[in-house]
């Protein structure tokens, strides 16, 4: 986080930006709602305070898609030169080929060219604003199976066309007639992006270059590897160390560590994209999807789509700072409270020194 | 359009709490502050604290007074009759009748805050905290100097 007298808690955070009540979505404003009137003040495009938070959600879940799909785009133009027709890339070890073929539910036979030109093909389906009306991708749909992610596929979550879940986001956000609880929805479905995008990019990566996994993922990985035969309560924490003050994580993360006694499975993740693999982990040891291991995240990042990706995948999200969706009761009540039966819910505790015991109270209530 | 961050630091701070996330369901604040534009230039309404103050001269039950040490004009809430003389007198229409309990309300300057909240949320400095004997130094000081300095209201 930049030194700022903001971001050094010396001067107060913007409370309309914390409450998501500032809409910038025309040149007249940015039109402010006093939360003390959001049942009946209105914008000046007409909008009300839910629609207001709804699409300022939306914005910055799909401002965050968009750099990933770039980021993506990129990775696969590097891996195959647009002059040649095949690869150019070599896989730098078997063992990687392996493991990650058998996690696209590729034959261990296969070879390494074939394996990269499949990925990159696929990849580049996804990318094509085109694509949307063929078949589901194969990529997708083996990375993101249904026993391990039943809400994904039970809302249809997966988008055919990565592009075009772009374009469909970004006309969402200007249109003038469109519901709330279809803005969430949309947010959902726009925060797979980043997940799978990532999780695409860090594929590639590892199995082009010699770069050795970052070693606290390499030890969340461990963990993984060696999960008990009886499912446990899990925590596992995110930060990104840009996002808050250094201090406060180092020491909240201490805390929580101590604080979690008993048989309670703690993995400190660094990259977001390690929850969709550890919620695949968690089906092939325990035949369970996440809702129902009930896992918590404690994510401690300024990156919506993380929060509402980690929320897609099935965990229950203890998020600080918190999103901005306090303006909205209806934006409010559906993140936090309608999709408890269903998936998993984002718990906001509004002071830092609330995140333990809003993560211990869960905690108990599993148990 | 204007911030309203002051505006809304204030109403925060009469409800009592510090976050955004604390604000109750229930309940409106005292609106002591607002802000509005006047000739194109945003105009925060709000007790400008004047030295010979008209509301104070206007108070029948002397709960308006104007305190040297804090250079300010304080209300007392609990010697208010809310007759409204003071709304009457005020020429910047800076009170605000509060209807929950009939009486006044107005900026005291929120001495049990050291720095104003509506100071320390103003990110452009177009509000400040200073004694007004000092104010106007530094006011003379920086015309001498050759540049321009507006204080609210000017």
């Amino acid at each position: 986080m930049r030194e700022t007298k903001k971001g050094n808690g010396e001067s107060p955070p913007c409370g309309y930006g914390s409450m998501g009540l500032c809409c910038s979505s025309c040149l007249l404003g940015p039109c402010r709602i006093s939360p003390f009137e959001r049942e009946t003040a209105e914008g000046l495009c007409g909008d009300s305070a839910d629609l207001i938070v709804a699409k300022n959600l939306l914005r910055l879940v799909a401002l965050e898609g968009a750099g990933e799909l770039k980021h993506l785009s990129g990775t696969i133009r590097k891996l195959r030169p647009s002059v040649s027709s095949r690869s150019t890339a070599k896989v730098t070890a078997d063992g990687r080929l392996k493991e990650i073929a058998e996690k696209y539910g590729v034959g261990p036979r296969v070879t390494a060219k074939r394996f990269i030109d499949y990925l990159t093909e696929e990849s580049e389906r996804l990318l094509s604003p085109l694509s949307e009306s063929e078949r589901p991708n194969m990529l997708l749909a083996s990375l993101y199976p249904e026993g391990p992610f039943p809400f994904i596929h039970r809302n249809l979550l997966l988008p055919n066309s990565l592009t075009s879940l772009i374009f469909e986001t970004l006309s969402n956000e200007q249109k003038e007639s469109i519901a709330v609880e279809g803005i969430l929805w949309q947010c959902l479905r726009t925060s797979m992006l980043k997940f799978i995008c990532e999780e695409l990019c860090r594929d590639m990566h590892y199995l082009t270059s010699r770069k050795r996994l970052q070693e606290s993922e390499r030890k969340a990985l461990d963990v993984m590897e060696h999960l008990p035969l009886k499912p446990l309560p899990v925590v596992a924490l995110f930060s990104r160390e840009e996002d808050l003050p250094k201090e406060f994580v180092t020491r909240t993360t201490r805390e929580l560590k101590q604080e979690l006694k008993g048989d309670v499975l703690y993995l400190r993740i660094r990259d977001i994209n390690t929850l969709p693999n550890i919620a695949r982990r968690f089906f092939q040891r325990w035949s369970l999807s996440v809702p129902e291991v009930g896992a918590i995240v404690v994510a401690f990042s300024q990156s919506p789509a993380s929060v509402l990706g980690a929320l897609v995948c099935g965990f229950t999200v203890v998020s600080y700072p918190t999103l901005p969706i306090h303006g909205s009761e209806i934006a409010e009540k559906f993140l936090c409270k309608d999709l408890k039966d269903k998936v998993g819910t984002v718990y906001m505790p509004p002071r830092a020194g609330e995140v333990i015991p809003a993560v211990l109270e869960l905690l108990r209530g599993r148990a | 359009m204007v911030c309203q961050s002051c505006v809304l630091a204030c109403q925060l701070n009469s409800l009592g709490v510090s976050d955004v996330m604390e604000i109750p369901r229930e309940g409106n604040p005292i609106q002591r502050m607002r802000v509005t534009f006047s000739r194109g230039t945003p105009w925060v309404w709000k007790c400008q604290h004047c030295i010979s103050a008209p509301c104070v001269e206007a108070c029948i039950s002397g709960s308006m007074h104007y305190r040297e040490g804090e250079s300010g004009v304080i209300h007392d809430r609990e010697t208010c009759v809310g007759c409204g003389s003071c709304l009457m007198a005020c020429p910047f229409n800076a009170l605000i009748p509060d209807e929950s309990d009939d009486r006044v309300a107005k900026c005291n300057l929120c001495p049990e805050e050291g720095i104003p909240p509506c100071v320390k949320a103003c990110q452009s400095k177009a509000l400040v905290y200073q004694e007004s004997g000092l104010f106007a130094q530094d006011k003379r000081k920086k015309f001498l100097l050759g540049q321009k300095v507006y204080r609210e209201g000017d």
